[in-house]
């Protein structure tokens, strides 16, 4: 092999099938003798259920059965959390797979029809007659916790469902300091919206008492963990199977009832049973992101020292705990709102709060998105304070390369880093001065261009477990791989992450045919089925390919070892004196003789002759528990237009240099990258879920709810520096949030930096139209009536 | 998702269509469907029966003489925006090729934008300007129904249960600098403010202006008020941000959670003022 494979841009091997129509999505599970489920969900934020009549429906055509949550109340336990924060005195209140009492979302299950047919389904479900007494609802979390709000759960006074404080001393800091800057900051609801849709099909087999379940799952084990409680199935007869799943963001984490309930049917009826969200659904009853608001306090010196951060976060968890949703506005986010500083004092205040929406989870970056936000905001609030350049004050509080292992106010330790050059890079590549000048020039033409920044790190990589035991993840979060050599000498690899739409069929071949020296393409990766892969925990938090891979390059370790042993029998010679490159075993600094990989393999089947002690077999697998979480970072730099006229922002340039440490397949990461900026700017810019009064989902649909498209953008910049993780074998980080962690507040200080002439200092995202041109009429009026 | 029962019938002729309209009420128009589809499915919408037009030949007609472009009903956007048309109407060709993406283009239909009625539909602010007629068809013949009256009320149009459209005209000749200016919604694609513009400058005056805008307000409208300012002025002495304010003044802005009436006014003012520069400019 000339070129090296680990580091080369290889095409996905999974997008033949992908972009060819032949993925197996769960949605195009068929099964002979399927029944279809369709779910209906309340029209009311907060309600009581009189009563439900299901009669009229039972009798349309092709109905077999209606459940209703008085039906499932008494034989299934409600769905539970998987994340319980320490000393956050969590309230876990009762989440009914269908309501039965009362309903706390528009969007929250109430029945679910079993039909033939889909059509038959939808039907029926019409003529469900369902009386509710509506309740007085409530959206806005400050407003949930003020006096007089309505209350969502008994067990949760005044709709409190957390509260969590960590860090340092920082109060006499912030009397003393020479400058102290203030700000709030509004992290929008966002929702998900993956390509595919939420999707879950069942199949009961009562002879074996085996239950599968195909589920759009980005952790197929942790639903089996889930599922199987909830079931009452034992895990070796519950099969969970995610292969294909076409996104998540996050929103595939969860466990939700839906899936339950299909599984549940089908064990019920004996027949399959498949149900799929419509987009519609997907807007409701799909987990949402963000919705924090952030009260920031920074305390610095007058020539640009930050000296200390605090943050008082009032999360919206929505009307129940999501799986991983309590985890999200603490561990994941309070722990580093200091970002990519040294700073010597920080501290972190949530509430998690009930209000009658969605629940809150995971929303790619979750958590980190939100730490970076506020503390790239207030920094240029603070530069803007002191009337010092925002670039020249990062560079001023950035970590140092010599500062690492670096020990943050909260006791992570960030691996390794040079942050100054990645920020070197990027100024490089935008010409700064350049910039500034062709700014100025404009403005004296009445026209407005701004640059922003953002100087991130995030953690990443989640693992190892002693920390997700530490932080309350109800779960591990090391990670297994196998690498099955078949008697021929082509390779099956089993991993417990599960990918759905990363690319790791793709890098995950790449890091063993780098290590076994044999071709992409006798390579295969198994992922997302539990009867296939013994245990894992699933791919979210940027963990797949430093936790993932970390596993796969042991266990690909593992089978060299063994087959070297083999190898050294066969040439006749001690297994120290074997040299194994590019697939074939040689004595050490000779290659006149050599046995291929392939003869080794297929020695180790036939077992004629192998050394002694040696098992037949070449396989091995590894259970990697990392040392610690990796620290990507690095500095995006976006440039807008805005059209005062309008209200229009337009990014001109969107320059992203990140450190992701060495990159497995650079056109992956790249794509990584990509896709992560442009859901940052979706946040920036676009999009944002808006209730009404009742608590009504305003923005139900893509007429209202904008999604970032490709036209919104110019070409994107990129560029790396590379800085090995020390927490991993690949010394790799991940970089699966990177883009959307860093490119929302780089976006959002580029329009504000563009604004500042008028007086402008800050707007709440998304920074649409006619927010813009109102704050701009806000602002000429202002000047005006000072003028006049 | 799903949308509730319904029976389909392919028409081959006018006559054939009609009869299905009359002897059912609840029988609809299919044309493109990708109005009514989107409708049917959220069971916002339930015809018992649904007609397809798009195989009826006299609806597919595109002529073109000097005094009349003829636009047959079914026809759609892609066919018409590749057509001779542009060379007569760039506006028309112009505001369809802004219309959605290649595979809305590739299923809607004129006729279907024009009897949707969407108030940010963006042909109904060429209709508008160019005085385009509506030729609709009943059981009692044919009648012509003017552009200023086909839109009733969002999504409500003049055409009564049993009548269909057939064609639409567009007298020729039309003012020689025409173009349209859209301004889209970030989310659906459709005009915020879509502008269809039209003028002549004969030895520096201006003539034939015809402003009219679609999206920005609750209904399409035209802006009678600017061309009134502009028409028979030399072009030296005309200020086009008064004709557009003034022109904005014609229309009736609602707000909505995003997009407030002021801004909706503001943006149908500074696109007319900014299509009315380029027609100047050309
Ligand atoms: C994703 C998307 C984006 C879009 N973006 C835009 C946009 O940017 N700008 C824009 O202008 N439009 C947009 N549209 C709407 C598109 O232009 C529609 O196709 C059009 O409005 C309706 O045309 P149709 O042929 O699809 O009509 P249909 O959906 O078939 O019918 C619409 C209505 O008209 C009636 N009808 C149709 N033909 C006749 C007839 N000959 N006589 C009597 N009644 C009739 C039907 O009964 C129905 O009530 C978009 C649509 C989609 C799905």
């Amino acid at each position: 092999m000339t070129q090296p494979v680990v580091g080369s841009r290889a095409l996905r091997k999974e997008d033949v099938r992908l972009v060819s129509g032949r993925g197996q999505y769960t949605d195009d599970i068929q099964i002979p003798g399927m029944l279809f489920a369709v779910m209906l969900r309340s029209p009311h934020a907060h309600a009581r259920i009189v009563h439900v009549d299901t009669s009229d429906a039972l009798r349309m055509p092709g109905v077999v059965k209606i459940y209703t949550g008085q039906d499932l109340k008494a034989v299934l336990p409600p769905v539970p959390t998987a994340w319980i924060p320490p000393d956050s005195d969590l309230k876990m209140v009762e989440h009914p797979v269908l309501a039965y009492e009362r309903v706390r979302y528009v969007g929250d299950g109430v029945a679910m029809v079993v039909a033939d047919s889909r059509e038959a389904a939808e039907d029926a479900l019409e003529a469900i007659r369902v009386e509710y007494e509506p309740l007085p609802a409530v959206y806005d979390q400050r407003q949930a916790i003020g006096e007089d709000a309505p209350q969502l759960h008994e067990d949760a006074p005044n709709n409190v469902a957390l509260h969590w404080t960590v860090g340092t001393e920082t109060e006499d800091t912030f009397r003393t300091a020479e400058v102290v800057v203030r700000q709030s900051f509004r992290q929008q609801r966002l929702i998900p919206n993956p390509m595919e849709p939420r999707s879950a099909a069942a199949h009961y087999n009562p002879a074996t008492g085996e239950m599968t379940v195909w589920v759009t799952s980005q952790n197929p084990h942790i639903h089996r963990v889930l599922m199987s409680g909830l079931l009452g199935i034992p895990e070796h007869k519950l099969r969970i199977v995610s292969t294909d799943v076409g996104g998540g963001f996050g929103s595939k984490i969860a466990c939700y009832p839906d899936e339950v309930l299909v599984a549940v049917a089908a064990r019920d009826l004996d027949r399959p049973v498949k149900w799929t969200e419509s987009r519609s659904e997907h807007f409701l009853a799909t987990t949402h992101g963000r919705d924090h608001v952030d009260e920031v306090e920074l305390a610095g010196t007058k020539d640009g020292r930050v000296l200390a951060v605090r943050v008082k976060a009032y999360a919206n968890m929505g009307a129940y705990l999501s799986t991983a949703g309590p985890g999200v506005p603490t561990i994941l986010f309070g722990l580093i709102v200091n970002g990519a500083y040294d700073i010597p004092q920080a501290s972190s205040d949530v509430y998690g709060i009930f209000t009658n929406t969605t629940p809150v989870d995971a929303y790619r970056g979750a958590g980190r998105p939100e730490a970076t936000y506020l503390i790239e905001r207030i920094m240029d609030s603070y530069a803007a304070a002191i009337g010092m350049d925002p670039v020249e004050l990062r560079r001023k509080n950035l970590i140092r390369k010599d500062q690492f292992p670096y020990t943050n106010p909260f006791g992570l330790s960030y691996d390794s880093g040079d942050y100054h050059a990645a920020l070197d890079r990027g100024l490089a590549m935008l010409d700064y001065e350049g910039i500034r000048r062709e700014q100025a020039a404009l403005r004296s033409q009445g026209k407005y261009i701004g640059v922003g920044f953002s100087t991130y790190v995030e953690m990443c990589g989640l693992g190892p477990s002693q920390v997700a035991g530490a932080v309350g993840f109800q779960g591990g979060l090391w990670e297994s791989a196998m690498v099955r050599v078949h008697p021929g000498g082509k390779v099956t690899v089993f991993t417990g992450a599960s990918p759905h739409g990363q690319g790791e069929e793709t890098t995950f071949a790449q890091i063993v045919s780098g290590r076994l020296g044999i071709p992409l393409e006798d390579i295969e990766v198994v992922h997302g089925d539990t009867h296939r892969i013994a245990m894992g925990w699933g791919t979210y938090g940027s963990r797949t390919t430093a936790v993932g891979g970390g596993a796969l390059a042991l266990a690909a370790e593992r089978v060299i070892a063994k087959a070297k042993a083999i190898a050294a029998h066969m040439l006749e010679i001690p297994d120290e004196a074997v040299q194994f490159d590019d697939g074939r075993f040689h004595p050490e600094g000779r290659d006149d003789r050599t046995v291929t990989f392939a003869e080794v393999a297929l020695q180790a089947y036939l077992a004629w002759n192998l050394p002694s002690g040696v098992e037949p077999g070449l396989e091995a697998s590894a259970f990697y528990d990392p040392t610690n979480f990796t620290y990507p970072f690095g500095t995006h730099i976006a440039v807008v237009s805005v059209d005062t006229e309008t209200g229009e922002v337009r990014l001109l340039r969107y320059i992203a240099v990140d450190d992701c440490g060495p990159a497995i397949n650079p056109m992956i990461v790249e794509g990584q990258i990509h896709g992560g900026i442009v859901q940052g700017v979706g946040q920036a810019l676009y999009e944002g879920a808006l209730y009404d009064e009742d608590a009504q989902l305003v923005t139900g649909s893509f007429l209202d709810y904008t999604m970032p498209k490709a036209r919104f953008f110019p070409e994107i910049e990129l560029d790396h520096t590379v800085t090995p993780s020390p927490h991993n074998p690949l010394g790799v980080k991940g970089v699966g949030e990177t883009g959307t962690i860093a490119s929302t507040p780089a976006v959002v200080n580029a329009v504000m930096d563009a604004l500042a002439p008028l007086g402008i200092g800050d707007l709440s995202m998304p920074l649409t139209p006619p927010k813009v041109w109102a704050a701009i009429q806000a602002a000429k009026n202002l000047k005006g009536g000072q003028a006049s | 998702m799903i949308p509730a029962p319904f029976r389909y019938t392919r028409a081959a002729t006018v006559d054939e269509a009609m009869q299905v309209l009359q002897q059912d009420s609840d029988a609809k128009v299919l044309a493109g469907g990708h109005s009514l589809l989107p409708m049917m499915k959220l069971r916002l919408a339930r015809p018992s029966h649904l007609v397809d037009v798009t195989r009826i030949p006299e609806l597919s007609t595109l002529k073109m003489s000097s005094d009349v472009v003829v636009v047959g009903a079914a026809v759609r956007y892609a066919v018409l925006s590749q057509s001779r048309i542009a060379e007569v109407m760039p506006l028309l060709t112009e505001a369809v090729r802004l219309i959605a993406d290649p595979q809305v283009r590739h299923r809607g239909t004129v006729g279907g934008s024009a009897a949707h009625a969407d108030p940010a539909s963006d042909l109904a602010a060429v209709f508008l300007a160019t005085d385009a007629l509506f030729v609709v068809a009943s059981p009692r013949g044919i009648r012509r129904i003017p552009a200023a009256e086909w839109y009733v009320a969002p999504m409500v149009t003049a055409l009564a249960g049993d009548e269909m459209l057939v064609r639409v005209e567009f007298p020729q000749p039309q003012p020689a600098r025409q173009t349209y200016l859209k301004f889209a919604h970030p989310a659906s694609g459709y005009a915020l403010a879509g502008v269809a513009a039209m003028l002549d400058i004969q030895e520096g005056m201006i003539q034939h202006v015809r402003l009219a805008v679609t999206g920005a307000g609750a209904m399409p409208f035209r802006a009678r008020s600017a061309e009134q300012l502009l028409a028979g002025r030399p072009l030296a002495a005309v200020r086009f941000e008064e004709a557009a304010d003034a022109g904005a003044k014609d229309g009736e802005y609602l707000s909505d959670a995003q997009y407030s009436e002021e801004y909706r006014r503001n943006l149908a003012c500074v696109m007319m003022r900014r299509a009315l520069e380029k027609l100047a400019a050309e």
